[in-house]
């Protein structure tokens, strides 16, 4: 495992984010240890570690085959252009990751309306105000603060290990039993732990909404399925690409980064892959607020990419550490209005 | 005489109307999907909406009639694949009354009665699946309110 002690960046604006990255700021690395081990944790929860064996035990394969899958749309559905959510202000692009993959499948399942598999309940949205959809609704410090070391840069699937069991999601508000404004982002307040963990009180909270389980994804099949059934991705990798999209916007690969980042949607048709030399595209969401620039509308649709996100060719991107979140425990369960017969009988 | 006059008139005018002879559309032999007659079975009413209901027009009665009991056929035969929350059957049976009811609140206070009697039977207002019991619940209190309007 790298060394990161007490090597703390904070950053000032999203140009400084950009440069870091670009001259090697470490903000995601590998960890072969955190990778058995959360592998282990998947199984010890029920859970299938293989996204292949994931897809064909729960009938998802071939299912996204030659779709444009966009999950990201049900983020705005409920959540109108909270992405990307601010900008990162230290090294905690894997609490970013992190959030804005869980965000995705947690919106998805609300909106798909289907029973929560335990309780056999539909949840509702959970209310933010105004400031946290702005931010994000979810929070990414009460993801970093348990990376359990006290410089910057983290692993993508020690953050799912957090998330699956220690602190799960926390909505964007105030915590007044801890002391905490979590409405807006704070890079100091995704400092406040490192080396030494949370206490008592913040893992009470973070149990509330533990994300049920994750699989790592390894092919384009696994990932386009998944991500056509509404369960998003976290990606740990060292490619970096350019600010600027083409005119089907798509980014291509330039310089390298050690950074984590979250697909929210996969394009697998055919006259798209055709522009691509074959190649199906993954929509790449960045933390960096609104770093890059070029035409964000989707080919053949009147549809935009969020703000600070690309296209990547799968060629692109498929060496990457890719971290499928499933669904999110215990939000309030929907509630019906009427049964259908009041004011029409 | 007169008799053969009448079949021959009959016979030209057949063929005036019908120069190329009779097409009549060709259907299956028997129903590609059987669609035996709905059976409901004679349940208990619910008291409210009879005493709403004592002074309606029997059309009005044979309409919510017919819109119940074709809701419980459509809950029997989907089995839980289409309607499968709470909140999809709110919207099929608000859907239903909408296209089938000309005046809503002609009869005042009977969709809180026809509520109540859908809220008893699910037990929860939170959006649940529709499962084999829910479905049951739901075709149940279907019964209730086709047997309040008979």
């Amino acid at each position: 495992m790298a060394d990161h002690s007490e090597d703390e960046v904070m950053f000032s604006s999203v140009f400084d984010v950009v440069e870091a990255y670009e001259n090697g700021f470490v903000g995601a690395y590998a960890d072969p240890e955190a990778d058995a081990a959360f592998r282990a944790d998947i199984l010890a929860a029920g859970g299938v570690p293989d996204g292949a064996d994931a897809c064909a035990q729960f009938g998802l394969a071939e299912s996204g085959a030659g779709k444009l899958s966009l999950p990201f749309l049900e983020i705005y559905s409920l959540y109108p252009r909270c992405l990307p959510g601010g900008a990162q202000g230290r090294g905690d692009c894997v609490s970013w990751s992190t959030r804005n993959a869980a965000l995705g499948t947690m919106c998805c399942e609300i909106t798909s309306g289907i029973p929560d598999e335990v309780t056999g309940r539909v949840e509702g949205a959970p209310d933010v105000t105004e400031t946290a959809r702005a931010y994000g609704v979810l929070s990414t410090e009460a993801i970093y603060n348990w990376r359990r070391h006290g410089g910057d840069g983290w692993t993508c699937s020690a953050a799912a290990r957090v998330l699956m069991k220690e602190s799960g999601l926390w909505l964007r508000k105030n915590y007044p039993e801890l002391n905490l404004d979590l409405t807006q982002y704070s890079s100091r307040n995704a400092g406040i732990y490192g080396a030494k963990t949370p206490p008592e009180s913040w893992l009470k909270v973070g149990q509330d909404h533990l994300v049920r389980t994750a699989t790592e994804v390894r092919s384009f099949e696994e990932l386009r399925d998944l991500l056509h059934n509404g369960y998003c991705a976290s990606s740990c990798g060292s490619e970096g690409f350019s600010a600027q999209r083409d005119a089907q916007g798509v980014s291509r690969r330039k310089g390298s980064w050690a950074h984590a980042m979250a697909y929210l949607g996969v394009d697998d048709r055919e006259e798209v892959k055709a522009l691509y030399g074959g190649q199906p595209l993954v929509l790449v969401q960045n933390s960096w607020g609104n770093w890059n620039d070029g035409p964000r509308r989707i080919y053949k649709t009147n549809i935009d990419i969020p703000v600070g996100s690309f296209w990547a060719l799968w060629s692109d991107i498929k060496n990457r550490h890719t971290i499928v979140f499933s669904g999110v425990n215990g939000w309030p369960p929907k509630q019906l209005k009427s049964y259908g017969a009041l004011g029409n009988i | 005489m007169k008799k053969f006059v009448w079949i021959a008139g009959a016979l030209l005018l057949f063929s005036l109307m019908f120069p190329q002879g009779l097409s009549l559309p060709k259907f299956p032999a028997v129903p590609v999907v059987p669609t035996p007659a709905p059976v409901v079975p004679a349940g208990t009413g619910d008291a409210e909406i009879v005493d709403l209901l004592k002074s309606a027009a029997p059309a009005d009665k044979a309409r919510i009639v017919d819109v119940y009991t074709g809701l419980r056929t459509v809950l029997l035969r989907d089995g839980g694949k289409r309607v499968t929350t709470t909140e999809k059957f709110a919207d099929l049976q608000a859907n239903t009354l909408q296209l089938a009811i000309d005046t809503p609140g002609k009869y005042s206070g009977l969709d809180v009665a026809i509520e109540r009697v859908f809220a008893t039977a699910v037990g929860t207002k939170d959006v649940v699946a529709v499962t084999p019991d829910m479905q049951k619940s739901l075709v149940q209190a279907c019964d209730v309110i086709i047997a309040s309007a008979r």
